[in-house]
């Protein structure tokens, strides 16, 4: 601060500029600032300082936060609960749906008899094994569906994004 | 809440983004800060009115970065107890209030001030929140805010006035 200025005109000056003093005030420091070259002078340079910040350079975020809050989000709290307990099932399942189909295609010693079942299946016997191979398809889709959603639980929701949500929110957080 | 959601990230995201890279000197650590925000602004929404929705976002903004601020300064202290910082910042005095001086000692000015003048430049001069939700989000009246960024910048006044003495 320049030591020429009274103390009592400098800590008004910002107010001045902004057009904030009292009308008394005013009169006192515009009648001070017509005679004071150096309350003046602080006056230009508080409005370089103001100006200096209206150029301060703004920064666009870079990435759709909406898009991304949604994708991380969507459906996390439901999916920690279902996928852990079934996991072990889903992999289970995904085991048996495999062991049912290694046992269909099993190619084993064919015998004549074989060749001639397998040559004329009744129509009961084919709707049978249609099934039997869709239910352990269905197993299989099934395991892989939570299989993906297993890994995904640990990469999205919770393995790289707590450890931020944690640091970021450092127990300051105020929401109400 | 979805739309809802999107209309208020789409009207906040690049002014609390700015003001994070502001108050963290960069944008690496600003775009986590930020995406913070939001999946908590998701998770709170259904119980925020809307006229506090910006007050809270700045509240929680701020806070988050004034955190990783402290955690720098404890690892800043770590390394300069440690001997590993080799700091040396020369300036013009000359240069203090010409354009492109004053920018320069402008942004040196501003991340010396102490809190919470800086956020209040940062908030109101640089990104323009309104002094209602810069006051809501800081526990301040709006006549507080007013006089508090006065001194701020009366502070960076008096910084500029002594650089250009030296």
């Amino acid at each position: 601060m320049s030591e020429r200025i009274d103390k009592w005109f400098d800590n008004r000056i910002e107010a001045y500029v902004d057009g904030d003093l009292p009308d008394n005030e005013l009169r006192m420091f515009e009648a001070r600032m017509a005679h004071d070259p150096a309350l003046e002078a602080a006056v230009d340079r508080a409005v370089s300082v103001l100006d200096g910040l209206g150029e301060v350079p703004r920064y666009a975020c870079p990435v759709d936060m909406a898009e991304r809050v949604e994708r991380i989000t969507t459906g996390r709290p439901q999916r920690r609960k279902v996928a852990r307990p079934l996991f072990g099932l889903a992999a289970a399942a995904s085991a048996c749906a495999v062991a049912v189909a290694l046992w269909l295609n099993a190619p084993g010693t064919v015998t004549d008899a074989d060749v001639a079942l397998a040559a004329s299946p009744t129509e009961a016997e084919l709707a049978a094994a249609r099934s039997e191979l869709a239910l352990a398809l269905s197993y299989l889709d099934k395991a892989g569906d939570l299989a993906t959603r297993e890994i995904s639980e640990q990469v999205v929701g919770g393995g790289l994004i707590e450890p931020i949500r944690q640091s970021v929110g450092g127990g300051r957080e105020t929401a109400s | 809440m979805k739309r809802r959601f999107r209309k208020i990230v789409k009207a906040n995201q690049d002014r609390l983004y700015s003001t994070a890279v502001h108050m963290l000197g960069g944008s690496g650590e600003a775009e986590e800060v930020v995406q913070d925000v939001f999946i908590k602004l998701w998770e709170h929404l259904e119980t925020l009115e809307e006229e506090r929705v910006t007050p809270w976002l700045i509240r929680v903004t701020r806070n988050a970065c004034l955190d990783l601020l402290r955690r720098r300064q404890v690892q800043l202290a770590y390394a300069v107890g440690n001997g590993q910082t080799d700091v040396v910042e020369v300036q013009n005095p000359e240069d203090a209030f010409s354009t492109a001086g004053l920018r320069a000692q402008l942004r040196d000015s501003i991340e010396a001030l102490e809190e919470p003048f800086r956020s209040l430049i940062l908030l109101r001069e640089v990104e323009g929140f309104s002094y209602a939700d810069i006051g809501e989000a800081l526990s301040l009246s709006e006549t507080q805010v007013k006089v508090y960024l006065h001194r701020a910048r009366r502070k960076l006044r008096h910084r500029l006035e002594e650089v250009r003495q030296q």
